[in-house]
């Protein structure tokens, strides 16, 4: 069921769990209430009766004591003693009597004597006395009578002569004393009470009655003033005599009215007992009454009448404060009631309205709209479930809208699986590679393309099945590289087995491969039998290669070794015959003659010109000799130390520019330089000889130029002078080895630079050379570079 | 001075020989010039207790049987001859040789030049060098030498 009825049903619940809890203390204070109320009646009515009966035995005794008044014995024993006198007192009494009825109101002087006499005017003094104290006539009529039960004295004429047969006279005369019920005296027109004492002479025997009526104002004040003290209003009291009929009533009856129909039937049953002392009864139609009740006790002297005083008061009235209380549960009750309606109503909002929203977003989010935009302003638990389900709504919609996104991709994927399945079957049909699928369990060929079956030589319906070893692989059963020895084959070379039983050279790379959804083995190779055998070819024309320039390097070095060991052999003899000319000259000069003289010069100047040759020779054949390692060169301080070799005359400047440094070998560097400034200063034809030495940046190179204002070059002789042993000058002039510039060029060629000239005759020449900035490997070119031949 | 003792000359070229003979005539030295033609004559002669010690040797590299380098790895690790001041005088510019001259305790490098003329300047030079330097005496020789 619904929150809502949940709530109302247990806020019901717990209402009507107060409204019984308050009715049951209602009820229980109800019944104590009227118990209390009952008893506490019963005892009033109980307080009253005494009372009344206190009051009456008071009166009675009031009598009691009258009757030993002497006078009053003094006459009653007179009268006695005339009576006794008499022959007949029943008949005087009966004919006095008749009289009296008679009569009617007449007075007799006998009747005025009794009412007249001492005696009489004693009770009529104590009638007044008590009339005057009261203010009303307490005793409404006393008077006595002797023992015969005539009148003797009394106040007022009674309504007989003869009281013997009287039952109070005789009551009186045998218990002592008589108390009527309330009655209507019709000699007082009263309503009263007769008390009728014993008179006993002085011996103790009976000798007459007194009687008096009394009024009974006093009861009934008595009563009257019971119910006035009473805080109960509608509290009434009555008075009920032994034989049900009301004598007095506080209200509302007629004297002498049956209680059992006035009140109710079962009056007399209270105060019985085993029974209750007060009961509730209702009449029809009229208000519900509560009755206590209180039987008039018996004491020591006297019986008592026999009275019951009821008590009667309206249950509404007791139970007003019940009422009242019920009332003010009630409206306790509906206000809590109503309050926790409200509370129920509020809490019943606060939680169904989030919810209802809460609801209603999710149904929301399952017809699959996630935009849902549930904001809550509370803090309390749904609105922590609010902001939770916001945040899984917006969770959701994201990974729905990731996994949209994914599906697309995959579908993308799948036709793109779909087109590169077509375009793997097209490609593997039409590439060169031969291709092999193979259970990499089973080790059988699952396909194959065209390739591989032409190469190996087997239809594909054979293939397809068989197993991979010894069939188109060289690898025995349970030695595959790929599954058993766990090998990683990529482009190695493999043997591939054809059909024929052949080993076919392949390259061969193995991938795993998904295939058909398990994992297979992907054979791609190529057959290398061609190129193999380009590849021995190779081998083999690489090893005649090498034997070839092992030979061609050691008769290289063999031929340095020959020119270094040459020069220095013949530089000697060399040596030799210039000294020898020397001594010549020095020592037997005097005896040759000009030509002899002339002809030893030459000699000389040919044994300079076979040494300078011989430099040269082994200057070029150096330059080879050694392999140059790096070397960094500080050109500006070569350039001094070259100029300082070449010690040029006076006449000659040679101005260099700062250098950058150069990376070669040191010696090749100053020989380079060195071989173009001496050739400068060597055919410096000017008085004023000038070598500039510089250098220009070009990019990667430095282009060093070295010109001079020399003799110049002709153009036709711009490639020879290059070459080595080339001179230009004649052979009798100063002149250089011829050497130079081939050893120039050399070494500018080994560090991968180019050398040239440009020249004007008569003006000069500048030399070029370019040198790389980096290190460069240097490159040996051929001797015949060099050579003129 | 060195006056008595005579200068070692290792040379096998005759016209060379000539020339230092010549040279050193010129220049009047005085010191008798004693001359082998090879490192093994010359070691002969310097093992022998006969000879003098010369002051000074003049060693030439290319030669037979036992080319200059090789003397020198032998003499300089002689105790009798290690301290007489070896000058190499040859027609060799090679680097190399001159590196290991050195450093195989050569006192000088002198190239041979081809001009007589300098040929004589440099044997000057060596002979007023070595000349005036103070060499160790003979006495400290003769001691070390157990004969």
């Amino acid at each position: 069921m619904k929150i809502g009825h949940k709530l109302t049903l247990g806020f019901m619940g717990l209402t009507l769990l107060i409204a019984a809890i308050g009715y049951v203390a209602l009820s229980a204070s109800r019944d104590i209430l009227e118990k209390t109320f009952g008893e506490s009646s019963a005892v009033l009515a109980a307080q009253t009766l005494d009372r009344i009966q206190n009051n009456i035995l008071n009166r009675i005794e009031t009598i009691q004591a009258y009757s030993k008044d002497e006078l009053a014995k003094e006459y009653i024993s007179q009268s006695n003693s005339q009576f006794e006198l008499l022959p007949d007192p029943d008949g005087y009494i009966e004919q006095i009597e008749n009289d009296w009825d008679c009569l009617g109101n007449e007075l007799t002087p006998f009747m005025t004597q009794l009412s007249a006499n001492k005696l009489a005017g004693e009770l009529k003094s104590k009638r007044d006395f008590y009339n005057n104290k009261y203010g009303y006539p307490l005793f409404a009529e006393i008077f006595i009578t002797n023992r015969f039960g005539a009148n003797i004295a009394q106040t007022n004429k009674t309504n007989d002569y003869y009281q013997a047969d009287e039952l109070w006279w005789q009551q009186a005369r045998d218990n002592g004393r008589f108390v009527s019920d309330i009655d209507y005296d019709i000699s007082s027109d009263t309503f009263s009470t007769a008390i009728a004492v014993r008179i006993d002479n002085s011996n103790g025997d009976f000798s007459g009655v007194i009687k008096a009526v009394l009024n009974i104002r006093e009861t009934v004040d008595i009563i009257d003033q019971a119910k006035a003290a009473s805080e109960y209003k509608t509290l009434l009291l009555h008075l009920i005599n032994n034989d049900g009929k009301i004598l007095y009533s506080t209200s509302g009856f007629d004297f002498f009215q049956d209680a059992n129909s006035a009140l109710f039937p079962d009056w007399q049953s209270l105060g019985l007992p085993g029974r209750k002392c007060f009961v509730t009864s209702r009449k029809a139609g009229e208000k519900e009454i509560l009755y206590a009740h209180a039987h008039t006790k018996s004491t020591g002297q006297f019986d008592g009448q026999g009275w019951v005083l009821l008590t009667g008061t309206e249950t509404a009235e007791i139970f007003a404060p019940i009422a009242e209380l019920k009332r003010t549960l009630l409206l306790a009750g509906l206000s809590i009631m109503s309050l926790a309606l409200l509370a129920g109503t509020v809490i019943y909002r606060s939680i169904t309205v989030p919810i209802a929203q809460l609801r209603k977003a999710t149904i929301q989010v399952s017809q699959g709209n996630l935009d849902t935009n549930l904001t809550s302003t509370s803090t309390d638990e749904i609105g922590q479930l609010a902001g939770s389900f916001q945040k899984m709504a917006q969770q959701l919609k994201k990974t729905i809208a990731d996994l949209n996104a994914e599906i697309a991709v995959r579908k993308k994927a799948e036709t793109g699986l779909c087109e590169s399945e077509g375009q793997l079957r097209t490609i593997l049909e039409n590439v060169q590679t031969g291709i092999f699928i193979i259970d990499p369990e089973t080790h059988t060929i699952v396909d194959a393309n065209s390739v591989a079956e032409k190469l190996v030589g087997i239809p594909l319906n054979q293939l397809v099945g068989s197993v991979c070893h010894k069939y188109i692989c060289t690898a025995e059963k349970g030695r595959c590289p790929i599954t058993d020895l766990n090998q990683i084959v990529d482009n190695s070379e493999r043997k591939l087995l054809t059909g024929g039983g052949e080993e076919c050279p392949i390259i061969k790379t193995v991938t795993t491969i998904a295939f058909k959804g398990k994992k297979h083995l992907l054979e791609s190779f190529v057959d290398i039998s061609e190129r193999k055998k380009a590849e021995q070819a190779m081998e083999k024309l690489n090893k005649d290669l090498e034997t070839t320039i092992a030979e061609l390097s050691r008769s290289n070095r063999q031929l340095q070794d020959f020119v270094h060991i040459a020069a220095h052999d013949l530089k000697t003899p060399v040596r030799g015959i210039g000294t020898l000319a020397d001594w010549i000259i020095n020592d037997y000069g005097d005896w040759f003659d000009e030509q002899g003289r002339e002809q030893i010069r030459l000699l000389k100047t040919r044994v300079l010109r076979i040494d300078k040759l011989i430099d040269g020779m082994l200057q070029f054949s150096k330059i080879a000799r050694n392999r140059p390692k790096e070397h960094h060169v500080d050109l500006n301080g070569l350039m001094k130390t070259v100029i300082g070799k070449i010690k040029p005359a006076e006449n000659i400047e040679i101005a260099a520019d700062s250098l950058p440094p150069i990376n070669c070998q040191r010696e090749h560097a100053e020989l380079l330089f060195e071989s173009i400034i001496s050739n400068a200063v060597t055919f410096m034809d000017k008085p004023k000889g000038l070598i500039k030495v510089g250098c220009l940046e070009q990019g990667d190179f430095w282009k060093f130029y070295i010109q001079d204002n020399g003799p110049g070059i002709e153009q036709k002789h711009f490639e020879r002078i290059f070459k080595i042993f080339q001179t230009l000058p004649g052979k009798d002039t100063p002149q250089t080895a011829g050497v130079g510039l081939a050893v120039a060029r050399k070494i500018v060629e080994i560090y991968g630079g180019k050398i040239w000239v440009e020249s004007q005759p008569g003006t000069g020449s500048i030399f070029f050379f370019t040198f790389s900035k980096k290190w460069e490997e240097p490159v040996y070119a051929d001797a015949k570079a060099y050579s003129a031949y | 001075m060195q006056t008595l003792r005579p200068i070692l000359l290792i040379e096998d070229d005759s016209v060379d020989a000539m020339t230092v003979k010549r040279a050193m005539r010129e220049l009047h030295v005085t010191n008798s010039i004693m001359h082998s033609v090879n490192g093994e004559e010359a070691l002969a002669y310097l093992n022998d207790p006969v000879n003098e010690k010369p002051f000074v040797i003049l060693l030439d590299l290319n030669m037979p049987k036992m080319s200059g380098i090789e003397f020198l790895k032998v003499v300089k690790v002689n105790a009798d001859l290690k301290m007489i001041p070896i000058i190499v005088l040859t027609t060799s510019k090679e680097k190399k040789d001159v590196v290991d001259s050195f450093e195989l305790g050569a006192a000088g490098y002198m190239i041979k030049p081809v001009d007589y003329a300098k040929f004589v300047e440099v044997i000057s030079t060596v002979m007023v060098y070595w000349g005036s330097s103070e060499l160790p005496r003979e006495e400290v020789l003769m001691i070390n030498n157990k004969r």
